[in-house]
């Protein structure tokens, strides 16, 4: 974690969700260097600019004999433009280099000249050119502005997915230092503290105290802590070895997505399952997608480790978005064979619902309801249906976003493939354009994203484009309505928005929770969309 | 004969030969022989019978292009269902198979040849015309003309020339349109034993053009129908298919 929090944290034990969010701008400032030694792939140097266009060419080299995908892409597109208006940063920002299959030519025109007989016999008759620091510059700025969200590929009448070759372009960059500093950060915040977000253990378990005493306030049930106390006064706490499953959130959402790892707690809660969560599996986002294979394996083994050390049957992935692609696709592949099933929590809950083990009241939840597709679960993992059917049983009006913007057929929020930084906010908020206006035609009050990066980017992209729209995960709606024997059903989110709430970081008290949201915004810089993270309603 | 009739009715089909499917062949074993480290599963499941028709239809009719990008499909479509007839039409060039194939069912010699004349040259044409589109479509549109270069439109101008060259021969009605004539030169260049060529210069452009077009094919970007069984292309229209039903 931040030095702000570390110190916080041993003079007066505060709370991790007492702190402002927005890790990224927490995150220590590292310089590159050190930045790209903590990642796994050790050996990676910043190579001199001189030296650069050699060293991409060797790295071009491996890449194009380590994956089937990068040769045979370049080779069958015939930039037939079927991808052209399909790409959501096309239609945001209008570059023409942003269009997928003119994007990939910066990386194939390199191809075609040092890999190909075509290229190295007719040179830039067919496209063909000579890599320098002037290419590297060009690859930098459009590969870094790509979400490999695989939009594009649907449309391809051959199927080409820009995403692997965005993913190759960046793997080859990173082989000479270039590689984007907030991916490097985020990964070496994995490697050090465990996860994206960068908790501590303590820190970890405190989050997931916070989310039972929650659920204590709110409905009034007692329901099972995730982990092992020596002594029920303690903070800290150790995974339950032996446990049926693990449970193994996307950090954030003991961060700043509470509300779904409180939904998520109430499902096993009320399917009696016995579950538990450890620290050294506390991250379901695999950032290594994003730039690195060595990563990515490396990422995904760390919870493949700590299941085999828990002995669990299965493991069960949260509502991540890329790191459910990343564990789909590679799990079993690169860190199998496995001795325990892995699942998604929105499968795992709807197959309870489907057999009855738990109960949905859908009269709860009155307002329009609509859910985004996050591309990795739509296009990379195909996992389309299970959110369907929940958010069927869990709230009574579900709208679907038009055919043409759904489905695999979806929009990208804009904030995924490891873009989802401050410096890229301009981009963002562009990208982010036709997910928006999408969301916006349905006409919902709450939407639905089982995504934590996607929830990240419509934190802030609903209010760049002036929509009023609660942002929240499907098990939010879920722990809304879920129905347990002895509890309270959760007050109605206005009443208890009317009342009095308190800043919890300065404990002032105000009379209405929009007085409180200003003086955070104004006392302790948190913008206004985020201010439930510091206003308590009392 | 000429040199230039030497070298391009005897000794450039032998390039053209290896050319084309040694080309073919190492792109293959090229692929082939790198690994695929992520495969990406998203295929349901299907039975045997309903693969095998979802894969026939995204190569017969691209139901998927239909969907998705209409305007190109009106391009793309005719233009490599004309180029399948053509192809099949020219193998009478080589052997008789079709001409008897065709006997068999019922034609004439006089009928198939009132059936090439008309059908050919209708399929000719409509090859014209879709090849033009295309090149339209690829200069009109901004989009496109930013990422082309100059081989993009110089492919389809081949085309164009290979289709207009042989639309002419068609149109002129020269000597050499006579079946047996061409069989007996490619028969003769099949068994290693050539003899000349017909010598005209229409001819020649069209014979050279399409030699030269073939010795190509596997190294440009004319490869693609072999690449959309190495890409995700078939897999999405066993998906794509599945879901809309």
């Amino acid at each position: 974690m931040s030095n702000m929090s570390e110190k916080d944290m041993s003079e007066k034990d505060v709370n991790p969700f007492d702190l402002p969010p927005s890790p990224s701008k927490e995150m220590p400032n590292m310089s590159p260097e050190k930045l790209l030694k903590k990642l796994a792939f050790k050996n990676i140097e910043m190579v001199p600019e001189k030296e650069r266009p050699q060293k991409i060419l060797k790295a071009m080299e491996a890449v194009l004999k380590e994956r089937r995908s990068v040769a045979t892409y370049l080779d069958t597109c015939t930039k037939c433009g079927a991808c052209a208006e399909r790409c959501h940063f096309y239609i945001g920002t209008e570059d023409p280099y942003n269009m997928p299959a003119h994007r990939v030519d910066l990386f194939r025109k390199v191809y075609k000249k040092h890999f190909t007989i075509g290229g190295k016999l007719l040179g830039s008759f067919i496209g063909a050119e000579e890599m320098t620091n002037e290419v590297l510059e060009e690859w930098r700025k459009y590969f870094y502005s790509c979400t490999e969200c695989r939009r594009c590929s649907i449309f391809c009448p051959f199927g080409i997915d820009t995403a692997e070759i965005t993913m190759a372009a960046r793997e080859v960059m990173l082989r000479v230092g270039l590689g984007m500093n907030y991916v490097n950060k985020i990964i070496a915040n994995l490697y050090g503290a465990g996860n994206n977000m960068g908790m501590q253990e303590l820190a970890f378990w405190n989050s997931v105290q916070f989310c039972a005493e929650e659920i204590k306030d709110e409905m009034g049930i007692e329901v099972e802590f995730p982990g092992v106390k020596e002594n029920p006064e303690d903070k800290m706490a150790k995974p339950k070895v032996g446990a049926e499953i693990l449970y193994v959130p996307p950090s954030a959402d003991l961060f700043v997505n509470v509300d779904t790892q409180i939904g998520a707690m109430l499902v096993f809660h009320a399917a009696g399952a016995d579950y538990t969560m450890s620290h050294s599996a506390s991250e379901a986002a695999d950032f290594g997608i994003f730039q690195d294979y060595v990563d990515l394996k490396e990422i995904n083994k760390r919870v493949v480790d700590e299941a085999n050390r828990l002995g669990v049957k299965k493991v069960i992935y949260g509502e991540c978005g890329h790191g459910w692609r990343a564990a789909k696709n590679i799990i079993e592949a690169w860190n199998g064979p496995l001795n325990f099933k892995v699942e998604h929590i929105l499968e795992y809950t709807e197959r309870l619902i489907r057999e009855g083990k738990i109960k949905l009241d859908k009269s709860r939840v009155k307002e329009v309801v609509t859910l985004h597709d996050p591309c990795n679960l739509a296009r990379g993992a195909k996992l389309l249906e299970p959110q369907r059917y929940i958010l069927r049983h869990a709230a009574t009006n579900f709208k679907e976003v038009a055919p043409e913007k759904s489905r695999e057929y979806t929009f990208c929020c804009g904030g995924g493939g490891g873009l989802l930084t401050e410096e890229l906010m301009d981009l963002r908020m562009k990208g982010g354009k036709p997910a928006a206006e999408a969301i916006r035609d349905v006409g919902a009050k709450i939407l639905a994203v089982p995504c934590a990066i996607c929830k990240a980017q419509f934190h802030v992209l609903m209010p760049y484009y002036n929509l009023d729209i609660e942002v929240g995960g499907v098990l939010d709606i879920v722990g809304k309505s879920i129905v347990i024997e002895g509890a309270k059903v959760p007050e109605e989110v206005e009443e208890a928005m009317a009342g009095k709430s308190k800043c919890s970081l300065c404990d002032a008290e105000f009379s209405s929770m929009d007085k409180c949201c200003e003086h955070a915004e104004k006392e302790h810089k948190i913008s206004k969309d985020q201010c439930n993270m510091a206003c308590e309603s009392m | 004969m000429s040199v230039i009739v030497t070298f391009v009715g005897i000794i450039l089909p032998y390039i053209t030969i290896v050319a084309f499917f040694g080309g073919f062949i190492y792109r293959i074993k090229g692929w082939l022989s790198i690994p695929v480290p992520m495969p990406i599963s998203v295929t349901y499941p299907q039975s045997r019978g309903e693969q095998v028709k979802n894969i026939a239809s995204a190569i017969l009719i691209f139901p998927d292009l239909f969907r998705k990008d209409r305007n190109l499909w009106f391009g793309a479509w005719p233009f490599h269902v004309v180029l399948a007839i053509i192809i099949i039409g020219h193998w009478r060039l080589f052997m008789d198979i079709p001409d008897r194939i065709l006997m068999a069912i019922g034609y004439t010699t006089q009928g198939i040849e009132h059936l090439s004349s008309v059908f050919g040259t209708t399929v000719g044409i409509i090859f014209f015309i879709a090849v033009l589109y295309l090149l339209v479509r690829r200069i009109t549109q901004v989009t496109l003309r930013n990422m082309s270069n100059p081989a993009d439109y110089f492919v389809l101008l081949w085309l164009l020339g290979i289709a207009a060259t042989g639309l002419t021969m068609r149109f002129v009605g020269l000597p050499y349109t006579n079946i047996a004539t061409m069989q007996n030169y490619f028969w003769g260049i099949f068994t290693l034993h050539p003899i000349a060529p017909p010598t005209d210069p229409i001819f020649l452009t069209h014979y050279l053009l399409a030699q030269l077009l073939l010795i190509s094919l596997p190294f440009s970007k004319l490869i693609h129908p072999i690449g959309i069984f190495f890409t995700q292309g078939i897999k999405h229209s066993l998906v794509v298919q599945k879901q809309v039903r």
